[in-house]
């Protein structure tokens, strides 16, 4: 049904981003109160939009109200909608600690860095809302354009990471566009689920497998599933500690979402998009994916280097569930899109919170730190039980759909991918624990209070919300699950 | 006769351009910025100075 | 008072509360909740179960029938007096960890389906891993990463069968399981690592003695008999379990006899006591499954009373090494009376409480015709009695003068280990009210002629060969296995024996298993992606004929590896070789 409620939640940050970069220039003061404003303002709406779309099914909003397949057409399903509010909620939440990190970095171009910020988030918005494959490709670069400048304004080696990205990006971009252009040709469309219609007739095509082909690897890329993963550990470590609570939990998880768009709206029971011996293939991939991204973690002497390469990790997990070929796959994909980009915000926020306080994330900078900052690392240590799959929290629940669905299709090498990696967490995060829980001897006051150095309620808040929402959210997956997640996935999708 | 232009090539072309454009224009920023910390454009070097930091 | 909720719960939110609550309020909390709890788990009735969805399953978060009770009153009761005695702690996190774990057994043995039993089994791992933390020591804090992995292993292992059992069969229900295949394998190895089982046992001696002092104290009740519990509802009759069972008997016997710290030595004791749970769980009969819940009651209690009296000698002494200790009994009259108690109970001496359990299992056996499970049982009890019947009270409280003079340890600790001291004697002289708690009916008549004068006749002949044995005593305080035929010479023959195995084993296995290995893995691990990069070439070089100096690149790799610092370029072409082959793949 028509509707343009979906299009103020992205259409608010979008024109806030603007107003911050004039207000801002003027008066540094107003930048704050905007951006939360804003988003939070989007965050509401998104709610409303949940709800509608649950209520009364897709809604869809055509711009300048030119028909498709000409016009481009933005459409909010239950899982749009889910993604929607995940996108806006944890926008908001990051904003939080993102406003103090940035005023302390970046003094006097904080209007230029929450301009950047704001057009991102939009951007992020725009690719879980476009049914048109090239809008897509339009909203992808916002997204990594304004990540390419946010990553850039960090300190030391950014702009080198930077610009590895900016490289590898637009490789994928590339293919991506060429993907969409082949489609085109094929199809002489560029709406995804009218091309959807064209795709049986052109079952066996060589032209049709060379275009998703293209595709797949782009977005691949820029989810950066192993082994095209290189960017990433130190574009998102070297970015400024604002902009990496934002993007870290956010881009990958997105950019898989958009993986699993294409295969709902391309596949159904005429149109297989693939055989499965690349379903095996890939889930094999990501399996090896997942062992070797654990296993480089382990290296790590630095905590975002490290959380970065469980950012990889967990990637494979989702992909390897995607192409599970079966519905628990499925549906543990999805929820690990929405569990994952919550523990990935605990684990940064944490890991801002320390290097706030102690400007340092290497490892024996560590010491100490549950006297110095309790709240802190108890979150920490919620953020840490997701990521190795302790219930109650949330991380555990996407991890039995996963193995459940793993074990369903026969796919062992990824359940003991899965296994492995629950291990190598728990090394690596214990490790953390055990340096944290020791004190360091020269530091130790006469009296405890005066060691405490919390982290400040602007980064801690947000922190112990996202550590709340872990356990929440773990203890309501039923309703969840079958509420919503259910819902999304289209049926004869396994047909 | 009323023959329209298909736009939809068209639009694929512009959006494409204005794209490529965009990421030139950062990613040459981003380099004077290398320029500045390194003082080279040669990857070997700058990779060289970073791991004998 | 109908039961509103499972008693998991009100430990939970006494976790909840406790970081809000002022010092001096805290201790009376922590001793209301077992109260509570009891009054609770008392007025539970079988037909009250708590259910609901998850997953697509009708979960139940609440089974009560006999032998849950059975359990959770005993983890209730050690839990009033473990608090009692821990009233001294300063800081919150041992009492925080304590309570989400006694929570979580609780609620472990209250559940009635596999996924609940999961969800509690993982956090009942991580919360006692932070009792061992809490010591804060170098050596606790490596021991606790020790038994986390150990615990996340075994509990992954038993989600992998969990999972494939829910695949195999569609059904989530935590009873006597009839599938015997690899589903309910994997989970019956998840559960005997819990159990402490050989070859998974390392974890308990490594971790327990390591533990604060009351941490200690809590940890040996509950995870062991959450795993026994586990195996009586779950895998009773399972004959594997019989072998099982009398191995880790005599396995914590020959450990303990060769151990020095007094806390490694009740560890072991630990591993050999649970071995008589699970055998019983083997047998699996009525008389049998009695037993071992019988056993396992008294076994919380007398343990928790032998961990108390070295707890609290430790606390005032400092010290915990048997050859660093005795002639305690001048200044720690009371402390020594405890721990006797606890040992005499331990030993199954007619009046205390292990006579009146443990011997059930030992008869179970004999009524199935197994003889041969008889013998070991027999010859672990006499062991036990020697171990830590007279071995642990006579090398602390006795022997020789150490010169330490510790006075009695605070009132709260003695009241606690009194109170423990009681209910031995009490359920030694009186089982009537444990046997009414009982799962089956009982028909055991535990002080009848035979079975007294055989119990006794055991006993002395061990007590005859530790003291004909004493002169021999060393450093390393081995004493042979004894049992009723050979002693004196045999057992000069033996001990030689047992110390060239065993710890000979111990130093092979070590050297392997705990140096070797995990050496060249973290050698590996420290730079995986680089290592790779190293061995390729060397292969590349070494195939090519030709034998260049690899050194110079080597550092370069290493140099390059550890900052990152790999060309763009690299990235790029992977991908599009990636591309490549999908296409193609794609095409196909």
């Amino acid at each position: 049904m028509k509707s343009n409620l979906h299009m103020y939640v992205m259409a608010v940050p979008l024109l806030t981003a603007f107003m911050v970069n004039i207000c801002g220039l003027y008066n540094r003061k107003v930048i704050a109160p905007m951006v939360l404003g804003a988003l939070g303002l989007s965050s509401l709406l998104a709610v409303i939009v949940l709800n509608r779309t649950l209520t009364l099914g897709s809604l869809s909003y055509t711009v300048g109200a030119w028909t498709p397949p000409g016009g481009i057409e933005l459409l909010v399903d239950p899982l749009s909608a889910l993604m929607l509010l995940l996108i806006s909620a944890v926008a908001f939440i990051a904003t939080f600690a993102a406003l103090p990190c940035v005023k302390r970095d970046l003094e006097d171009r904080q209007h230029i860095f929450f301009t950047l910020y704001l057009i991102l988030i939009a951007g992020l918005m725009g690719l879980v809302l476009t049914a048109d494959a090239f809008n897509l490709y339009v909203m992808l670069e916002i997204t990594s354009i304004t990540t390419y400048g946010l990553i850039a304004l960090g300190r030391g080696r950014a702009p080198l990471s930077s610009f590895n990205y900016i490289i590898m990006g637009s490789v994928a971009a590339s293919f991506y566009l060429l993907g969409v252009g082949y489609l085109y040709l094929l199809t002489g469309t560029l709406n995804m689920a009218h091309i959807a219609t064209y795709l049986p007739a052109l079952q066996g095509s060589a032209a049709l497998a060379t275009a998703l082909a293209f595709i797949l690897v782009g977005l691949w890329i820029k989810m950066a599933f192993f082994p095209l993963h290189g960017w990433l550990p130190r574009a998102y470590s070297d970015a400024p500690d604002g902009a990496g609570v934002l993007i870290a939990p956010l881009m990958t998880k997105v950019t898989v979402y958009l993986m699993i768009r294409l295969m709902f709206t391309f596949q159904s029971p005429e149109f297989q998009l693939v055989n499965m011996d690349i379903h095996n293939l890939i889930v094999w991939v990501a399996a090896i994916g997942i062992i070797c991204a654990s296993s480089l973690a382990l290296a790590q002497r630095n905590l975002k280097l490290m959380l970065t390469y469980i950012i990889i990790a967990e990637v494979g997990y989702m992909v390897g569930g995607a192409w599970l070929a079966n519905e628990q796959g499925m549906i543990g994909t999805i929820l690990h899109i929405v569990n994952d980009a919550l523990m990935t915000l605990c684990l940064f926020l944490a890991a801002v919170a320390i290097a706030y306080r102690t400007g340092s994330l290497q490892f024996e900078s560590l010491k100490g730190l549950y006297r110095r900052m309790p709240w802190t690392m108890a979150a920490f240590t919620i953020g840490a039980f997701a990521m190795i799959g302790v219930p109650p929290t949330a991380g555990f629940f996407s991890k039995w759909y996963l193995l459940l669905g793993g074990i369903e299709s026969g796919q062992w090498i990824y359940v003991i991918a899965l296994i492995f990696s629950s291990l190598v967490n728990a090394i690596l995060f214990f490790r953390i624990i055990e340096f944290a829980y020791f004190q360091k001897a020269e530091d130790e006051p006469a009296h405890p209070q005066g060691l405490r150095m919390e982290a400040p309620m602007m980064i801690l808040v947000p922190l112990l919300l996202s550590a709340t929402a872990l356990i929440l959210i773990g203890l309501g997956t039923g309703p969840l699950v079958e509420n919503l997640i259910s819902l999304t996935i289209p049926s004869g999708f396994f047909g | 006769m009323n023959q329209v232009v298909n736009p939809l090539p068209h639009v694929l072309m512009l959006t494409a351009i204005v794209v490529g454009v965009s990421v030139t224009g950062v990613a040459l920023a981003v380099m004077i910025r290398i320029y500045r910390k390194y003082g080279t454009l040669e990857e070997d070097e700058i990779l060289h100075k970073i791991e004998n930091e | 008072m109908t039961a509103l909720f499972p008693p998991a719960v009100i430990f939970f939110a006494a976790a909840l509360l406790l970081p809000f609550i002022p010092r001096s309020a805290r201790n009376l909390l922590l001793l209301v909740v077992p109260i509570i709890a009891f009054f609770l788990i008392a007025s539970l009735e079988p037909s009250q179960g708590w259910h609901y969805r998850m997953f697509g399953f009708d979960l139940t978060l609440q089974r009560i029938d006999k032998l849950s009770k059975v359990f959770g009153y005993v983890f209730v009761i050690n839990a009033f007096f473990a608090f009692m005695f821990a009233k001294h702690l300063k800081t919150i996190d041992e009492h925080l960890a304590a309570l989400i774990y006694i929570g979580a057994s609780l609620g472990a043995v209250f559940a009635g389906d596999l996924i609940t039993l999961y969800l509690f089994w993982e956090v009942m791992a991580i919360s006692s891993a932070f009792l061992i933390l809490a010591r804060r020591t170098k050596k606790s804090g490596q021991s606790a990463f020790r038994y986390v992995m150990m615990h996340l292993f075994g509990g992954l292992i038993m989600l992998a069968g969990i999972l494939m059992y829910i695949n195999n069969t569609g059904s989530v229900a935590f009873d006597g399981f009839a599938l015997r295949d690899l589903s309910t394998y994997l989970i019956l190895i998840g559960v005997l690592v819990n159990a402490a089982a050989p070859p998974f046992s390392a974890w308990l001696s490594d971790a327990y003695p390591e533990a604060t002092i009351t941490g200690g104290i809590i940890m040996t009740a509950y995870t062991t008999k959450t795993a026994v519990y586990t195996l009586l509802r779950g895998f009773a009759g399972w004959e594997v379990l019989i072998v099982v069972g009398c191995v880790m008997a005599i396995y914590g016997i020959i450990y303990a006899i060769l151990e020095n710290d007094m806390r490694r030595i009740l560890a072991y004791s630990i591993i050999n006591q649970v071995g008589f749970m699970v055998c019983g769980a083997g047998i699996g009969t009525a008389l049998a499954i009695n037993g071992a819940a019988a056993h396992a009651f008294s076994h919380i209690i007398y343990k928790a009373l032998l961990w108390m009296s070295a707890g609290s000698v430790l606390y005032m002494t400092g010290k915990s090494k048997c050859t660093d200790l005795g002639g305690l009994y001048k200044t720690m009259p009371l402390t020594m009376i405890f721990g006797t108690v606890g040992a005499l109970a331990i030993s199954s001496f007619p009046g205390f409480s292990g006579y009146t359990s443990k011997p059930m299992i030992i008869e179970a056996g004999v009524h199935e015709g197994l003889y041969w499970v008889w013998l070991v049982l027999e010859i672990a009890s006499a062991g036990v009695f020697l171990h830590a019947g007279i071995k642990f009270p006579y090398f602390v409280f006795f022997a020789k003068d150490n010169g330490l003079r510790p006075g009695e340890p605070p009132r709260h600790m003695l009241l606690a280990m009194a109170s423990m001291a009681f209910l031995c004697v009490f359920l030694g002289i009186y089982p009537q009210p444990l046997y009414d708690i009982l799962p089956y009916p009982v028909d055991f008549h535990a002080y009848s002629f035979e079975h007294t004068l055989n119990q006794l006749q055991l006993l002395m002949f061990s007590a005859l060969a530790f003291f004909l044995l004493l002169p021999m005593l060393k450093r390393t305080e081995t004493i042979s296995i004894d049992s009723d035929w050979f002693y004196r010479m045999g057992g000069r023959l033996f001990y030689r024996f047992t110390d060239w195995a065993f710890n000979g084993l111990n130093r092979f296995a070590d050297e392997l298993i705990v140096k070797r290995i995990p050496f060249r893995l973290t050698q590996f691990f420290t730079e995986p992606g680089g290592n790779v990069q190293k061995h390729l070439l060397r292969i590349i070089n070494e195939g090519s004929g030709e034998e260049r100096d690899l050194s110079e690149t080597n550092l370069h790799i290493d140099r390059r590896s550890r900052r990152g610092t790999y060309p763009v370029g690299g990235g790029v072409l992977l991908a599009v070789i990636f591309l490549a082959a999908l296409s193609y793949l794609f095409f196909a």
